[in-house]
């Protein structure tokens, strides 16, 4: 090994002043010119925030566990769980405490028109406020995660425009072009140009998905399909042909973390926010009133038999959201000392999208009078929430 | 995606120094998978998306409000 002893490193013309300046007490000055912070697109890469469960099964469509990451099965059952790693894996050393895991659970099979995949969402003015210049072929964004599988295989993942006509860029998950290790834990690293063809628009809808793939049946697969270009989605094609392994194994696993998107041709150093950080971007899409939630006093509107509640949010949503709840007496409200539990009906009801502040509309309990006012919560039974959703 | 017992809500009449206001169906109480949701008639709102897409392909009905 040799040790470079210099004061600076400029560029070769030298006209522009140090790029590098190192300094007496091992330090140095850089002149570096990537985005270095706010530069992961993903949130919650790391799989930190889980509001609604740490463990459910998938749903068909919709959000079960990990904040921000999306299932999609067509038949099966398949357990989503936050997982977390182990000082003997790699990701723990890199500051990854835990990982996303899909588990098939069934045995979901490989059926032609089978799919299981887990999908983020990228809202569009987050793409076209990043820098990437996203219909240029030489600018790029690098997509590099950590993946585990129980099964030594190769897997599929595409990129997806939202946007105008939706374009496809598949991409392999594997070692270097070989079968992933069983149980071992493999860096992969992607990078993507740009494409005159993509819309990206500058709004709150989804811009750009990002999708990793256990199983696509055929009926979704063409070894055609281009792992260096985009491409219109045309007969339902969305990438490769893969190996059905997984998807016929019981219990098979398939972990990812670390997931990060960020402009640029080169897979920087994951960017580690802090929890409070991660958790405050995920409620722009969810928040969460977790068992025994202190609501606040609402009042009995205009003699309807419905409580108006206002509820404050942490952060702004990205739209109005949609409110579901969990428990038979999930919703409490009390006048005085005298408490009603039910299952009551309720709305979001607010005249302007991306206040921090909407209004709830809840079915009132039997003691409540009109104009009365009353101290809402949810109930403190095991496993009863409020939720407020917002996704993508 | 599958929705059921979809109903209208709108925010019941008020009265105010004797003039009664009335409000539009403003949100879908409804069934997603099973599972309650209150869901604002917002297109940016991707419940919504889907009722819509549901109602306007003819495989969905929305019962009115109360």
């Amino acid at each position: 090994m040799s040790t470079l002893k210099v004061n600076a490193i400029t560029d070769a013309a030298g006209a522009n002043g140090n790029a590098i300046t190192l300094a007496s007490d091992g330090t140095c000055t850089a002149k570096i010119t990537n985005n270095l912070s706010n530069r992961n697109l993903i949130i919650n890469g790391g799989m930190q925030v889980s509001q609604r469960s740490t463990s459910a099964n998938a749903p068909s469509s919709g959000y079960a566990t990990l904040d921000r990451w999306k299932f999609q099965i067509n038949n099966g059952t398949i357990t989503t769980s936050q997982g977390s790693t182990a000082y003997t894996d790699v990701p723990y050393k890199e500051g990854h405490r835990n990982y996303l895991r899909l588990l098939n659970q069934s045995g979901v099979g490989a059926a032609s028109n089978q799919y299981i995949q887990t999908d983020y969402h990228i809202e569009a003015q987050d793409i076209a406020n990043s820098g990437w210049d996203y219909v240029n072929s030489n600018s790029k964004i690098t997509l590099s995660f950590w993946v585990r599988s129980s099964i030594a295989q190769k897997f599929q993942g595409f990129l997806m425009s939202q946007d105008g006509t939706s374009y496809i860029h598949p991409f392999e998950i594997s070692n270097n072009g070989s079968n992933l290790t069983a149980n071992t834990w493999t860096k992969v690293t992607k990078t993507f140009g740009g494409n005159g063809s993509l819309t990206i628009n500058n709004d709150t809808g989804s811009g750009m998905r990002v999708s990793f793939t256990p199983i696509y049946g055929t009926q979704f697969t063409d070894n055609s399909i281009s792992l260096t270009d985009w491409t219109a989605i045309s007969g339902g094609t969305y990438c490769r042909d893969m190996t059905t392994t997984w998807s016929t194994t019981t219990n098979a696993t398939f972990d990812i973390t670390g997931v990060q998107l960020e402009v640029g041709s080169v897979a920087t150093d994951f960017e580690h926010r802090s929890y409070g950080d991660e958790l405050a971007r995920c409620q722009r899409y969810c928040v969460d009133f977790p068992v025994s939630s202190q609501l606040g006093l609402g009042q009995v509107y205009s003699g309807s038999g419905w409580v108006q509640l206002p509820v404050a949010l942490p952060v702004t949503m990205r739209t109005k959201p949609s409110v579901t709840k969990n428990g038979s007496y999930w919703f409490n409200s009390n006048v005085g000392n005298a408490g009603h539990s039910g299952d009551r009906t309720v709305t979001v009801e607010n005249p302007s999208p991306g206040a921090h502040m909407y209004r709830l509309f809840v079915q009132a309990g039997s003691n409540a009078a009109n104009a009365v006012t009353v101290w809402c919560q949810i109930h403190d039974a095991a496993g009863t929430y409020m939720r407020l959703e917002a996704e993508l | 995606m599958i929705i059921t017992e979809a109903k209208y809500f709108k925010i019941p009449d008020s009265t105010q120094n004797g003039v009664t206001t009335s409000y539009p169906n403003s949100s879908i109480t409804c069934k997603i998978d099973g599972v309650y949701w209150g869901v604002p008639i917002d297109l940016e709102n991707t419940h919504y998306q889907e009722i819509k897409r549901q109602l306007d392909a003819g495989t969905l009905t929305v019962e009115a409000a109360d």
